[in-house]
């Protein structure tokens, strides 16, 4: 018996082994596979609110697909174009915006080595920032381009991902049912237990990080219209963009905020004001969104989730970043339901030795 | 005109495979008491497995988390008596739940169920009902009064039987 257990486990251990290493040998390819998946579990709940009235499931995909694709070509139409406004404005400014950082800098350099020649005498020309902003601008444009396209292929994503989201929806039943009865009976209980932690938890987390994306998105958007800045639509979008990666809304969306806001209206108070309306919508993501709509769905520690994006961004880079959180939420889970089924396992034998 | 493409729309989007189950589960004293709706999102909360005699589907003293719909096949509940012999305590058929007292306590079963004939077998994890009758906790105020209707028949019947052993 014992035997039998020992080769169960080796085997177990070389097929995950065998997985893990497909998986990292085809990883561009099975990226896009993975995202039409959990576009599929992301929309699961959509079509399960449906069919709950007694509509089929394939016809209710198809129909929420139609749908869809109408959303999505009005929303580019109506989007797309103060979204490449807005882009190309930066852009034709970029060079603009470089040569008035540049100025910014040497007005600096000269003030700091004024203050200090009295003090440290010739050397103090050594102490400058060697700045060349509008090359650096425009190399980071342009390989932030170079690297999307490298990462994504996007025309290939654009059919592979629905396709495969389609297929999770209409046969997410049959693929379950499947699992199920290949797996042994006596861990079906188990398995079932695990999938619906996982996904009563990370489901909630998912949707809830949606929605506060969102809602800071529009907050943003909302409160740069109303200062005036041209740039509104677009850093909204960014900053509803990276909210989910944690700690990036307010780097990176602020930063655009500030600096876009900095180069249209040239003026300090402007700019206090932009911050002023991020530390506000900070205020309102971190008291009001993220205890009402993230913090009931999941309990993770700030100390773990600084660790757990730290370590994504070392383990998988950029898509490390993004999936950081969900997988510790994930991990945590499975975590905690070990640690049950322990506690559960200790308590029955001593129950046993007692009696 | 109207009453054509009504038909139509109807033909196209109507799930007649779900009308059977749904008439299945009406029967089941656990989903009294709920509507077509309520008990469809109830079905999708559910897993099914198919099951073969003799497979174990758990054992007595390990912890439970699921309760048990056998839709076709047969099971057979049983408990370690004196001597390591199994004393039988019941063969539910098709329409009958087992393993329901975890969906409260999570606790240690008090039985083995075996699979005695082949069939396919309805779980309901307690996370996923939990998570149902948050969202819709009116679908939880009737499942829960079911499952104390069914406990307390199971508790009428110990007595009854503590009565005839007295």
């Amino acid at each position: 018996m014992n035997e039998i257990r020992f080769w169960r486990a080796v085997f177990c251990l070389l097929a995950l082994v065998l997985i893990l290493f497909v998986l990292v040998k085809a990883f561009t390819v099975v990226l896009p596979f993975a995202f039409g998946l959990i576009l599929a579990y992301l929309a699961n709940p959509l079509v399960e609110w449906f069919t709950a009235f007694g509509l089929r499931r394939d016809r209710v995909v198809l129909v929420l697909y139609l749908a869809l694709l109408t959303l999505g070509v009005v929303l580019c139409m109506s989007l797309v174009p103060p979204l490449l406004h807005a882009a190309n404005q930066t852009q034709a400014a970029l060079p603009r915006y470089g040569q008035e950082l540049d100025s910014l800098f040497s007005r600096f350099n000269s003030d700091i080595q004024k203050w200090l020649t009295p003090l440290i005498g010739a050397g103090a020309r050594h102490f400058m920032i060697p700045a060349q902003t509008d090359d650096l601008l425009m190399k980071v444009v342009q390989k932030l381009f170079v690297n999307i396209e490298d990462l994504a292929h996007v025309g290939l994503w654009i059919i592979i991902i629905p396709f495969v989201g389609f297929f999770g929806l209409v046969q997410s039943r049959q693929w379950m049912d499947t699992l199920f009865n290949l797996t042994s009976s006596r861990y079906v209980e188990n398995l079932l237990g695990l999938l619906a932690e996982i996904n009563t938890t990370l489901g909630a987390y998912m949707r809830s990080v949606m929605i506060e994306s969102l809602c800071v998105g529009f907050l943003m958007t909302l409160g740069l219209h109303f200062l005036g800045v041209n740039a509104a639509v677009l850093i909204g979008v960014t900053t509803a963009l990276v909210n989910p990666i944690p700690f990036m809304a307010p780097v990176i969306g602020g930063a655009l905020a500030v600096l876009l806001t900095y180069f249209q209206f040239q003026s300090l108070s402007m700019v206090l004001a932009v911050v002023v309306l991020v530390i506000v919508v900070r205020i309102i993501d971190d008291f009001i969104l993220i205890p009402c709509v993230v913090g009931r769905s999941v309990h993770l520690h700030p100390v773990v989730m600084i660790f757990a994006v730290l370590a994504g961004v070392e383990l998988g880079g950029f898509l490390g970043l993004i999936f950081a959180v969900p997988l510790t939420v994930v991990l945590k889970v499975v975590l905690s339901l070990l640690v049950r089924s322990r506690r559960e396992r200790f308590l029955i034998h001593h129950e046993h030795v007692a009696t | 005109m109207k009453e054509f493409v009504c038909r139509m729309l109807k033909r196209m989007f109507r799930d007649t495979q779900s009308s059977d189950d749904l008439a299945f589960f009406r029967k089941i004293t656990l989903f009294h008491g709920l509507h077509d709706r309520q008990l469809r999102r109830v079905l999708q909360a559910m897993q099914k497995r198919q099951y073969y005699e003799g497979e174990t589907i758990f054992e007595e003293g390990r912890a439970g988390q699921s309760v048990f719909v056998i839709r076709s096949g047969g099971v057979e509940l049983s408990r370690r008596a004196s001597h390591d012999k199994a004393k039988i305590l019941a063969r539910p058929g098709p329409g009958q739940i087992f393993g329901e007292m975890a969906l409260l306590d999570r606790q240690p079963r008090t039985a083995t169920a075996r699979v005695a004939e082949d069939g396919e077998i309805y779980l309901l994890d307690a996370t996923a009902l939990e998570s149902l009758m948050r969202r819709y906790p009116d679908i939880g105020v009737d499942i829960m009064k079911n499952i104390a209707i069914v406990l307390s028949a199971l508790l009428r019947k110990a007595n009854e039987e503590l009565d005839k052993g007295n």
